[in-house]
């Protein structure tokens, strides 16, 4: 019985081995249906910062638009970043930013040529929307915003460039046809 | 790892459980509705998926969360002090899979590599069980997660090698963020890009060699070890990848282990 058990085991982690190391080449782009497939993460990919590593800070920055008309100045979601002294043993802010680049990588995977606002049926793209609007929500807007911006610290200042900016949504959920300010 | 758990480096990877479930503790309140990780939130993201892929995933909310990792915070420390060699430290290491793969599936985004490489070796450690837990299955084991650990390491470096940003020295870039960064150390290899390139070019070698140490003799497999302490080490401090050490450098036994039987 023992046997067969180690057999089993011997077989399930030679083609969990070589399914992952598939994994390896052009990102995954091999094994991507398969990952579709196999739930929790389980066919890892470890390139870590490689090939192009994270060399600016993702944030979301948002706006509401006021029943009285007008747009509020831009506000951030900030998660915050954990300080030096015990980010290196405990760093639970690093979930926090590393959910947000996870949702706008995803974002910034979507092809533009595929559909003009395909984006915004882009789980991703709603999942972001979803947070700007619970961000927003005590504000009572008619519409919100968001916008991607990464920033860096330069050699004199923070460096900073816009990546993606939303159309204006109506708060609730619908497709805001107002005019972009 | 599996085959030697008296050792105290056989455990290292428990010490990552706890802070995480630390971790997660201090973050439950993101589970709640408006949360990053809200139930709605992640019922958006895993809508399109699969049925396998939504199992757990908005199954409950900041309370359920704190339960989980508190009985994981419980059983890490028990696989910690008992090794898996004990019925109660295997007990334990089980029930930290059952809450990590919880927490995977309901939080679906923000986790890192360490975090993956851990649910993998309480995986791989669940199957060991499963095939009966026996001095050859545990041999096993050990051998898939070596082999698992290699690959990381050579994937790593293979795919910096490649890559001109990194050949080129990246981590003045890397180190001029918030999230990864030290502004200090930033500037400072932007001012000298040679000690960046140096930087890059050491890693990407000992990360691509780092598969050697199976055939290497022993000095040379404990100095690549000790590096590996000194880079995920670094890595914590500099860069604040804090779980990286105890999952990777968790995994070592495992590699010692292989290397030893291939003699």
């Amino acid at each position: 019985m023992d046997r067969i058990g180690e057999a089993a085991i011997s077989a399930i982690f030679v083609v969990w081995w070589a399914v992952s190391a598939l994994n390896q080449f052009h990102s995954g782009a091999w094994t991507h249906r398969l990952r579709g497939h196999v739930p929790f993460g389980l066919i890892p990919l470890w390139t870590f910062f490689a090939p192009n590593p994270a060399r600016t800070d993702t944030r979301i920055v948002w706006r509401a638009e006021q029943a009285e008309g007008g747009w509020s100045g831009w506000r951030e979601i900030y998660f915050g970043y954990a300080p030096v002294w015990r980010r290196w043993i405990v760093n639970p802010e690093m979930t926090f930013n590393k959910a947000v680049n996870d949702l706008v990588n995803s974002v910034a995977r979507v092809r533009p040529e595929t559909s003009e606002r395909g984006i915004l049926l882009v789980s991703s793209y709603l999942t972001l929307l979803s947070l700007v609007e619970a961000e927003a929500a005590t504000d009572r807007p008619e519409a919100v915003q968001f916008a991607v911006v990464r920033t860096a610290i330069g050699a004199e200042a923070r460096d900073f460039s816009i990546v993606f900016l939303s159309e204006p949504h109506a708060a609730g959920g619908t497709l805001a046809h107002v005019q972009q300010s | 790892m599996f085959s030697s758990p008296d050792l105290l480096a056989s455990r290292l990877i428990f010490v990552g459980l706890v802070i995480e479930a630390i971790e997660m503790l201090a973050l439950r309140g993101a589970f709640a509705d408006g949360g990053v990780f809200s139930r709605s939130n992640i019922g958006i993201l895993t809508a399109g998926t699969r049925w396998q892929m939504r199992i757990g995933a908005t199954f409950g909310g900041p309370g359920l969360i704190g339960a989980a990792m508190g009985v994981q915070l419980a059983a890490a420390i028990v696989a910690l002090v008992q090794g898996l060699g004990t019925p109660s430290g295997i007990a334990a290491a089980l029930v930290c899979l059952a809450t990590c793969g919880y927490l995977r599936s309901r939080r679906q985004i923000g986790g890192s590599g360490a975090e993956q490489l851990t649910f993998i070796v309480l995986v791989t450690f669940g199957l060991v069980m499963l095939a009966g837990g026996t001095p050859a299955a545990r041999r096993i084991g050990d051998v898939f997660v070596a082999a698992l650990l290699l690959l990381a390491y050579f994937a790593s470096g293979a795919s910096k090698a490649v890559a001109p940003i990194w050949r080129g020295g990246a981590l003045a870039g890397v180190f001029s963020t918030e999230c990864y960064g030290l502004v200090g150390l930033g500037r400072l290899l932007a001012r000298h890009p040679w000690m960046d390139r140096l930087l890059c070019w050491s890693l990407i070698v000992w990360e691509c060699l780092f598969p050697l140490v199976l055939i290497a003799p022993k000095p040379v497999i404990v100095a690549s070890f000790a590096i590996g302490v000194v880079f995920h080490v670094s890595c914590a401090f500099v860069m604040g990848l804090n779980r990286f050490f105890w999952a990777f450098c968790g995994c070592y036994p495992s590699v010692w282990v292989t290397a030893m039987l291939l003699r």
